[in-house]
């Protein structure tokens, strides 16, 4: 069963360095839409990635895009010339980008973010507007509904 | 609050469901994920219940 709170959880735990951005920001920020994955965008450096590995452990995270499904191994090394991660767990799949089209790297990101809590938890996630602003930069036509949605939740909260 | 129901007109053309937005801002951030949860575990149920009946 996919518990993508529950990683979320996880990841805050174990004290990563992230931004929770895309379809589940827009969830948390109200939005009625679903969505199959996480979004997060995230510090690449080597000692936040493995602090992502620590937080799966016993998750069996797998590098989705792979035609494998190879496990994921990070060493210190190896996360050197990583710029995204696309994995999938035993609790639901997990996207760590290290930048966000239409907003920028990491550091943009994160200043375009607001805290939140998540029981009882600080978390890091895309303000609203920036969400708009990088829903808009993908210009996918999924995204449109989502855009839509996004600005009749800034309408009610005006 | 009064709202204005001009403010979501083009939002209603396009099929969004305003009721459903609101019911959500009424809930906590920690809530609006659970509730998700719920409902993708729920879509993954019917899809394999789905799959199993076309076998």
């Amino acid at each position: 069963m996919d518990d993508l709170t529950g990683i979320i959880g996880r990841l805050i735990r174990a004290e990563v360095d992230f931004v929770l951005v895309g379809g589940l920001a827009a969830v948390t920020h109200g939005s009625s839409m679903t969505t199959q994955d996480i979004d997060i965008c995230c510090d690449f450096s080597p000692e936040n990635l493995l602090r992502i590995q620590s937080a799966l452990e016993n998750l069996n995270p797998v590098h989705r895009m792979t035609t494998n499904h190879l496990p994921l191994e990070l060493t210190e090394i190896n996360c050197r010339s990583l710029k995204n991660l696309y994995l999938d767990t035993d609790w639901g799949p997990i996207d760590c980008l290290g930048e966000v089209l239409g907003l920028g790297n990491y550091d943009e990101v994160k200043l375009a973010s607001e805290t939140i809590e998540l029981d009882g938890i600080e978390c890091l996630i895309l303000r609203i507007g920036a969400l708009i602003t990088a829903k808009k930069a993908m210009g996918r036509p999924k995204d449109i509904e989502t855009i839509k949605q996004l600005e009749a939740i800034q309408k009610e909260e005006r | 609050m009064a709202r204005d129901p001009a403010v979501h007109e083009e939002a209603e053309a396009y099929g969004i469901d305003i009721s459903l937005i609101r019911a959500n801002l009424r809930l906590t951030p920690t809530e609006r994920l659970r509730r998700h949860d719920k409902a993708l575990n729920m879509q993954k149920k019917l899809r394999v219940a789905m799959e199993k009946k076309r076998g």
